[in-house]
């Protein structure tokens, strides 16, 4: 009731639901995701049966474009929702019918509460329901006294589920907690503590010590050396490039439905971190890293242009660094 | 792009034939419409929250007979898009 679903609880759900792993759910939820966020992006309006249709509307105001996505929920999914209200229709009052007689009828229930008691029970929740009845209840129209009790029943149903659902695991499993934590807790921030600086001061130093390889590279490795890598790599990427490695051979790979970007970088380079460098490379034509189309060609460049080296631990580490960046842009 | 164009997207792109894909969709639209039913939002980072939405009942005019209109109560389900994807439909 009234709570906030998160994307793990909803991958469970569906899982359940489907009677598949959370691995399979989780994958579609986000392709799913992905696919209509590329459409609206695309300019596309998408129905998605059963759910609704999504559209993106573009307003201008003070010069300027805001898009505003628009949902219009599927027939079906909206009356499931609006059932505790299906059996109310849309009356037409009397002209003798004045503002002061509907005012007295707000204001009625107020004075009588004692009626409504069973419903008070969780008054958050249902606090504003009594308002709403009154009105239904006295207009000048025949048909009213069937209507309260139904409404009551489709009312005090969720009211009664919602107390048995939630008091019972919460006390007894706080209880224990705190107090075991409290004293290792001290112990493990100053753990954590060593250990983040530990690492700080590894990354620093390997990032200098990458530095002055870039900076001694130019004289101290010999241009056979650099051909030797290429055909290496080349010789690993297995598609394109049986030709020999004197002139640097363009690599290329396509991206398919088992084929992403990290694969790729795995395949080419030996271990998948090394993917951001491929995405480098093919900027233009990629929009979204997370997301890229089937079929796309990738230009797979050689090692050497990015200093790409699996078993050198700073080369990795740097290129983690980057993948981050990227994917925090979008 | 309607439904069977995106059903044959997500089959194609997940590696699962659409009969799969179109169980995992009635799930998904199950689960939503059940949670939503009970007022609860449920959140999908990047993409929106769908949020279920009380509107309470009104009086409205109808402007070319001047008779006056008791609306009754209604549950709507709204959407609330992401600043994420916000982000990327301004661009």
């Amino acid at each position: 009731m009234n709570s906030k679903l998160t994307f793990v609880e909803l991958v469970d759900l569906v899982a359940q639901s489907a009677n598949t792993s959370k691995r399979v759910s989780e994958l579609f939820l986000k392709e799913l995701v992905a696919q209509v966020s590329q459409a609206l992006i695309d300019g596309e309006e998408v129905t998605v049966k059963g759910l609704g249709h999504f559209a993106v509307e573009r307003r201008h105001r003070g010069g300027e474009t805001t898009p505003q996505v628009t949902f219009t929920p599927d027939k079906a999914l909206a009356e499931t929702l609006n059932q505790p209200f299906a059996q109310f229709e849309t009356i037409t009052l009397d002209d003798e019918v004045t503002d002061e007689m509907l005012q007295a009828l707000d204001d009625e229930p107020q004075d009588e509460p004692t009626e409504e008691s069973l419903v008070v029970d969780e008054p958050d929740t249902e606090s504003d329901e009594p308002v709403e009845e009154a009105p239904v209840e006295e207009p000048p129209v025949e048909d009213a006294p069937v209507e309260p009790p139904v409404m009551a029943a489709a009312v005090s149903s969720p009211i009664v589920q919602a107390p048995q659902e939630e008091p019972a695991p919460a006390p007894s499993v706080e209880a224990p907690a705190p107090v075991a934590v409290d004293s290792s807790a001290t112990r493990r921030a100053f753990i954590h503590g060593a250990v983040v600086g530990a690492l700080s001061a590894f990354l620093i130093s390997s990032l200098i010590a990458l530095g002055m390889v870039l900076h001694n590279r130019p004289s101290g490795v010999s241009p056979s050396e650099t051909t030797a890598l290429q055909a290496d790599t080349i010789a690993e990427s297995d598609s394109v490039a049986p030709a020999p490695a004197s002139k640097p051979v363009v690599v290329t790979d396509t991206i398919s439905r088992t084929m992403f970007l990290t694969r790729m970088a795995a395949k080419h380079y030996g271990k998948p971190d090394f993917w951001v460098y491929i995405y480098e490379e093919n900027k233009a034509k990629i929009t979204d890293p997370n997301n890229v189309p089937i079929g796309t060609v990738m230009v797979i460049p050689p090692a050497s242009k990015y200093g790409i080296d699996p078993s050198d631990k700073a080369s990795v580490d740097l290129a983690r660094k980057r993948s981050f960046e990227v994917l925090s842009k979008h | 792009m309607d439904n069977r164009k995106l059903i044959d997207q997500l089959s194609e792109r997940l590696g699962r034939n659409k009969t799969d894909v179109r169980k995992l969709m009635d799930a998904f639209v199950g689960v939503v419409s059940t949670r939503c039913g009970e007022l609860d939002t449920i959140a999908i980072p990047g993409f929106g929250n769908f949020e279920p939405k009380k509107r309470t009942e009104r009086i409205v005019v109808n402007p070319a007979t001047g008779k006056r209109m008791l609306v009754p109560p209604k549950m709507t389900l709204g959407f609330k898009v992401s600043n994420v994807l916000k982000g990327k439909l301004k661009k």
